[in-house]
């Protein structure tokens, strides 16, 4: 299976250490680092088209990185041309899940929460299995758990709430633009 | 106010709630002449679509501001914009390109320019099709790459879209297929209401009856996939 793999400057370290866990699992994992330049975006597009599936690393402060972006939107272009193609959302501690993800499907989208990025074996492991389709959802999205966590990473089901809020901004834009007629 | 029962007018579009959210205000830079028509009510409608409010140096209608005022204005007001530099090409007998669209991109980089808070800065989004030569009209662009497609609309309405829909102030969007679907509907409405308004559409009419529409495809979406 060959694996897309999305990333910004700040998770090099994590993405780089994920490549290697997954590589031992079998699986090829595309990745370059990023520069905006049209070569690599080139390559990029190309990687992402050729990909089974496509991970999306998003760590606590991403969303700005110009290369990352570009990826994002090369990566919703891929799955919309090519329902198919999965797209794994994988969250580091700390980040949150950018709103584009809802938009790459209308039907379920599993991510991967990652807990200790030291342990990326684990990580691995739970995105080989859910991009292979093989593994479940461990847990909800956004449930805390008292007991002591006995994993260092777990699959989640994304929620698809998002139809409600876009209707609530057409509303909202509908509201202000009657509001100019005479 | 209505100025006889054929000729009827609209007052400024752009005041009100509108002027106080640019975070959902996207300025479409794009030729709106009969050959590009298609194409620029395919990025109007996607951009609904998506969230996003239009504003266009159309809306302006007649009112006594100068039109670069009300253009600026405009882009002053929206966060975001998009820019098709598909008729910076030579022309007509005397091969001239048409620089309005240049014109307004820069005002756009200017915006983004003076913003210092990096969350409120304007962003924009450059189009052109495949094998235009924009780097020979405007070579100051060079490192800004553009998206490109292939000047049809089932291309340029994915591009559009990706792009919205991974901007900060984003919300969930349908997918290209489904608004390529309802863009005939779009077109057929706008059509009526050119009719209606005697060819003077204002344009808070043609955003309405976009949201409209956009509105009504929420509980019908198709199947994923471009």
């Amino acid at each position: 299976m060959d694996i897309f793999l999305s990333y910004s400057s700040a998770d090099r370290k994590v993405a780089e250490g994920l490549r290697e866990e997954l590589g031992r699992q079998g699986v090829t994992v595309w990745s370059d680092p990023g520069n905006s330049s049209l070569d690599w975006r080139g390559r990029m597009e190309d990687g992402i088209r050729s990909a089974d599936a496509i991970l999306v690393l998003v760590g606590p402060r991403d969303g700005t990185d110009e290369a990352q972006q570009l990826t994002w939107r090369a990566a919703l272009e891929a799955v919309w041309q090519d329902p198919s193609k999965r797209l794994v959302p994988v969250l580091l501690k700390g980040a949150e899940l950018p709103t584009f993800v809802h938009s790459a499907s209308s039907g379920e989208i599993q991510a991967v929460q990652v807990e200790n990025s030291r342990d990326l074996r684990s990580a691995a492991q739970a995105i080989s299995e859910v991009v292979s389709g093989s593994r479940g959802v461990d847990r909800s999205f956004g449930v805390s758990y008292e007991e002591p966590r006995s994993r260092s990473a777990f699959s989640f089901s994304v929620p698809q709430n998002g139809r409600e809020e876009r209707l609530a901004r057409l509303s909202e834009m509908k509201q202000a633009v009657e509001s100019l007629k005479p | 106010m209505v100025d006889g029962a054929r000729r009827k007018v609209r007052e400024h579009f752009g005041q009100g709630k509108l002027a106080s959210d640019p975070s959902k205000a996207v300025f479409i830079n794009c030729p709106y002449d009969s050959d590009f028509e298609e194409t620029f009510d395919a990025i109007v409608f996607a951009t609904v679509c998506c969230g996003f409010t239009p504003r266009s140096a159309l809306e302006s209608g007649s009112v006594a501001e100068s039109r670069m005022d009300r253009i600026v204005g405009s882009i002053f007001s929206s966060k975001y914009s998009i820019h098709d530099l598909s008729r910076c090409r030579g022309e007509g007998s005397e091969q001239l390109a048409r620089f309005n669209m240049p014109l307004e991109l820069g005002i756009a980089m200017a915006r983004r320019y003076m913003t210092t808070n990096k969350s409120k800065r304007h962003d924009w989004l450059l189009l052109v099709p495949d094998g235009h030569v924009y780097l020979k009209v405007v070579s100051d662009l060079a490192g800004f790459d553009p998206m490109r497609y292939d000047g049809k609309t089932e291309s340029v309405v994915p591009r559009v879209m990706s792009w919205l829909a991974t901007r900060p102030d984003a919300v969930q969007t349908p997918t290209p297929k489904a608004v390529l679907a309802e863009l005939p509907r779009f077109h057929a409405e706008k059509a009526r209401l050119q009719k209606e308004w005697g060819g003077n559409l204002p344009w808070a009419d043609l955003v309405i009856a976009a949201i409209e529409i956009s509105e009504s495809m929420s509980g019908n979406e198709p199947d994923p996939g471009i």
